[in-house]
């Protein structure tokens, strides 16, 4: 890989104090997204997916939450620690993100085109008319019809796929480098869904911008993603290109997680099932985190954290399964 | 009251019949609902003067059978809900019949009601705002068990109850909050287990769970339909879990039913544009495969002011002239097959 990633996150931990203990939501976290690339984050809810999109653009409520360690590298800056309007010019700008979801991330006050046109004027023209101007153009963008007249209409106006859509342009309006969608389509119809995705990948490449999806939905990673990373319990169990993601798993919890995936082209009577249930995130296991699940734990699975192992130059997966150092003290 | 016996493993319920039914042919009718219409009012102005209708249900039809499970989907605002509200009198219905063992509960007087009511049971989408939270487990699922069947024994019946849904007799004592979504859809299936209902329905009771989680809770409904013989009405968007469960598949749109067919059916033998076009629409979990796909073009309309004729015609890519003016009716295609579509016979999907 000769090219400069986009965002390389290096081992990054963001921690919660409750009054129960420290959480970490995000143990250990390393990924790279390249320009104009789609990494897929998949994982169960809980999996420390949104957290690490959070800590992305620096919105982990602090307290409870900190980042304590790692870095998170844009365009070669470091985000953590970056101060309060230093990252506000990078938030919405040069990343920008889509909430899951589409009733509740909009302010029901405002009308759609001030919305669009807030964040153009804060970091480009402060001039409100050309602003909104670049917002009836968003809109048109985003493909929803009459867009002079939805300009001066509220989120209560319009349905849950348009809503969508004024996200999408919201968080396009200002050319960003970088998108992250948390679960764009999730509250969407199957029809509106096919709609939006092929919207965002239009737009993706129209724009040249790197997209981070976070998803629980397997049919949606295979249809757009480059890489996929797979997330349980606060780290990445498995990182590799697509292809390798669907067909060259390697981690029993990603091939657990994809036979569980409902299709209609089967017709199995019972549904293959991962037994038990996430742990408790105060009472994680002291080896592997998938362990006390996993249908082929070993010995040593019970005492030590397995490190990554790389297949080839991408796509590697932490089990101990597939050998690696026994002796790696974690 | 009720000896355990080797037949009945689990306390109160009965043994599967043995009986076999003949497969596809008779089934035993457990619920008909006759063109249910559920129309809201819309109401204007300080004299609140009723100024139009949004016609949520407009004309809907169907059977439930005796251990069957029908699938009803749909997209969000097709009124997919309203008919399971309207079967159990959570909303009114404007017309038409629900008959339950012969008496129609959309006009029987209130006491009667109250007893046809323990035959049917609902369980809800969303684990975890529909159990009272300052209700103990035991009290949430013994609630009807007391009101249904007095007399019983309550806490065994509840225990029971649990067990079958594979949750621990011990844990009747805690709270809602205790427990994780998967089980909390658990609790919501054993409270509606508990009065023994011969129909169940359910209405997105996997949606807010993870695929593995999911995966669990639907093989536990399919298996306790083989034991206790329960007919599902089982309401959700999602057509790979509505394929996997059913047996017969009804398709709503706009407040009324396009398609029902058999789920063997689903991946070739339907003939309504629209659930050709929901299925295309679904992701393939392989990359580098696509489903030849129908792009639908726009929303689904307002059910306020629903075009007249077929409440597709605004998305429908095979519209004709007589679209716009004829509603479409529902035609036999083949046995338990019946589409509403002016040009099922003509259109050709590839």
């Amino acid at each position: 890989m000769s090219q400069d990633p986009l965002l390389e996150i290096k081992n990054l931990e963001t921690v919660f104090f409750t009054d129960d203990g420290v959480i970490k939501g995000c143990d250990g976290v390393s990924l790279k997204v390249n320009p104009g690339e789609t990494l897929a984050v998949v994982g169960e809810s809980g999996s420390g997916k949104s957290v690490t999109a959070m800590s992305i653009l620096n919105l982990i409520p602090d307290p409870p939450g900190k980042i304590t360690n790692g870095e998170i590298l844009f365009q070669g800056q470091n985000l953590v620690g970056l101060g309060k309007e230093e990252m506000r010019k990078i938030r919405g700008n040069h990343i920008a993100m889509i909430f899951q979801e589409p009733m509740t991330s909009l302010n029901p006050a405002m009308t759609v085109g001030a919305q669009i046109a807030e964040s153009v004027m804060l970091h480009h023209n402060p001039d409100k008319k050309a602003a909104l101007e670049k917002a009836q153009e968003m809109l048109h963008l985003v493909g929803i019809p009459a867009p002079a007249r939805r300009l001066k209409e509220y989120p209560h106006q319009m349905s849950g796929g348009m809503r969508q859509r004024v996200m999408i342009a919201i968080a396009l309006a200002c050319s960003p480098s970088l998108l992250i969608a948390d679960e764009p389509t999730s509250a969407l119809d199957v029809t509106i869904q096919s709609q939006i995705l092929k919207l965002m990948k239009k737009l993706q490449e129209k724009m040249d911008m790197a997209v981070l999806l976070i998803t629980h939905d397997m049919g949606v990673v295979a249809e757009t993603a480059d890489k996929v990373a797979v997330m349980y319990c606060g780290s990445i169990v498995e990182y590799g290109p697509g292809h390798d993601i669907f067909f060259n798993a390697k981690h029993p919890y990603l091939m657990g997680l994809k036979e569980s995936v409902l299709s209609i082209d089967d017709t199995v009577d019972e549904l293959p099932v991962i037994k038990g249930n996430i742990p408790d995130p105060l009472h994680l296991p002291p080896g592997c985190r998938f362990e006390p699940r996993c249908p082929r734990a070993m010995e040593i699975c019970k005492r030590k954290r397995p490190q990554p192992v790389y297949f080839n130059s991408e796509h590697h997966a932490c089990c101990w399964l597939h050998g690696g150092d026994h002796d790696t003290s974690v | 009251m009720t000896p355990a016996s080797e037949t009945a493993p689990l306390g109160g319920f009965p043994a599967p019949e043995k009986k076999t039914l003949p497969r596809d042919s008779a089934h035993e009718t457990v619920l008909c609902v006759k063109d249910l219409k559920v129309y809201f009012p819309v109401k204007k102005g300080i004299f609140k003067k009723t100024v139009g209708h949004v016609k949520a249900v407009d004309g809907v039809s169907f059977d439930l059978f005796k251990g069957r499970t029908l699938g009803l989907v749909g997209e969000s605002g097709c009124g997919k809900t309203t008919v399971a509200k309207a079967l159990v009198k959570l909303v009114p219905a404007h017309q038409g019949q629900v008959i339950c063992k012969g008496r129609d509960l959309l006009t029987a007087p209130a006491p009667e009601l109250r007893k046809l009511r323990k035959n049917i049971q609902m369980i809800f989408q969303d684990p975890f705002s529909s159990l009272d939270p300052k209700m103990t487990v035991g009290n949430i699922i013994g609630e009807a068990v007391k009101f249904h069947r007095p007399g019983e024994d309550v806490k065994k019946r509840v225990q029971d109850c649990m067990e079958i849904t594979g949750l621990r007799r011990e844990y009747d004592k805690r709270y809602p909050h205790e427990f994780s979504g998967g089980q909390r859809q658990r609790i919501g299936i054993a409270r509606a287990l508990a009065t023994e209902p011969a129909i169940v329905i359910a209405d997105e009771p996997v949606s807010a769970l993870d695929v593995s989680v999911q995966a669990r809770v639907l093989n536990l409904m399919k298996s306790l339909q083989q034991r206790l013989n329960i007919a599902y009405l089982f309401i959700t968007h999602d057509l790979s879990v509505v394929k996997h469960i059913s047996h017969d598949i009804a398709v709503m749109y706009l407040g009324s039913i396009v398609e029902i067919f058999n789920s063997r059916d689903l991946k070739s033998g339907t003939v309504h544009p629209y659930t050709r076009a929901l299925i295309s629409s679904i992701p393939l979990a392989m990359p580098g495969q696509k489903r030849n796909r129908i792009e639908l073009t726009g929303e689904i309309p307002s059910p306020m002011d629903a075009p007249p004729g077929c409440g597709f015609q605004t998305r429908c890519p095979y519209k004709i002239t007589r679209c716009e003016t004829h509603r479409p009716l529902l035609e036999r295609v083949k046995s338990r097959h019946t589409v509403a579509c002016h040009r099922w016979k003509e259109i050709k999907f590839s």
